[in-house]
């Protein structure tokens, strides 16, 4: 039986559609109210909903914001740097 | 120093003094990382830290120039805003900051911020003690981070309420 052979274009696409991660960091010189004011800006976030993952950064160090399609979240990505937050991307596990 | 709603258009930042004013003279310069390696990285942080080298590089080449252009535009409006803020000695200010200038305000805010801290590695223990009393750079870099944090908290504070809910 032939061996199959998946052409690295494929996987590259598979890989595309699935969820990437909007991932903030800790930053000890941002304000905290100033990151949750950046969630409710980006993500309109309601102010609780931005405030918990606020927290989430300043405690765990890191907090996944969002979600989704790569071309989105490169966009989300964007403009959480365009605020000066430290914030990456993660393909997903 | 207090910020409260002026008008609909319009906040003002009040009891701005000498010293008040000597550092925001100085805003456009704290914002500006040239020459610190450490403060343009600050700036400029990649967006998957090195996992996805594809990414970075694209960033490098179609996002970091608008960022940059973002950037500097934020500080140049806020300059304008502050060329007129210098006063003298022994009297007191206030600045009028157009509404629509505020999230220019709250990103030049944070560029200094950042640029500063990164520039003289301060630590966030060091950040979260009371500054020494000494006259090292450090030290100075601290009380402009200080200050302009404060300045920044103001403003987000005068944002979230309402003009009307801000007048005395």
């Amino acid at each position: 039986m032939p061996e199959i052979l998946v052409e690295p274009e494929t996987v590259e696409e598979q890989q595309t559609d699935l969820p990437w991660n909007v991932v903030v960091h800790n930053d000890p010189v941002n304000l905290m109210s100033y990151v949750a004011q950046v969630f409710q800006k980006v993500f309109e976030h309601s102010r609780e909903r931005a405030e918990r993952h606020m927290l989430e950064v300043h405690r765990l160090g890191r907090s996944i914001v969002w979600t989704g399609p790569r071309e989105r979240a490169e966009l989300y990505v964007q403009q959480l740097h365009g605020w000066l937050l430290l914030a990456t991307l993660e393909r997903p596990a | 120093m207090r910020v409260r709603h002026l008008d609909e258009a319009h906040l003002e930042v009040s009891g701005i003094g000498f010293v008040e004013s000597a550092l925001l003279w100085r805003l456009a310069a704290a914002a500006d990382p040239s020459g610190s390696p450490a403060a343009e990285q600050r700036l400029a942080s990649s967006p998957s830290g090195g996992a996805e080298p594809a990414i970075d590089e694209d960033w490098e080449e179609h996002v970091l120039p608008e960022l940059k252009v973002l950037f500097s535009s934020a500080v140049d409006l806020v300059r304008l805003d502050v060329v007129h803020s210098w006063i003298a000695p022994g009297t007191d200010a206030s600045l009028r900051i157009p509404v629509r200038h505020v999230e220019a305000w709250l990103l030049a805010l944070n560029q200094a911020r950042l640029a500063l801290a990164a520039r003289n590695n301060l630590t966030e223990t060091e950040m979260e003690q009371r500054p020494p009393d000494d006259l090292q750079p450090g030290t100075v870099a601290h009380l402009f981070v200080d200050f302009f944090g404060h300045l920044q908290q103001l403003l987000l504070e005068a944002t979230e309420s309402a003009p009307n809910e801000a007048e005395d």
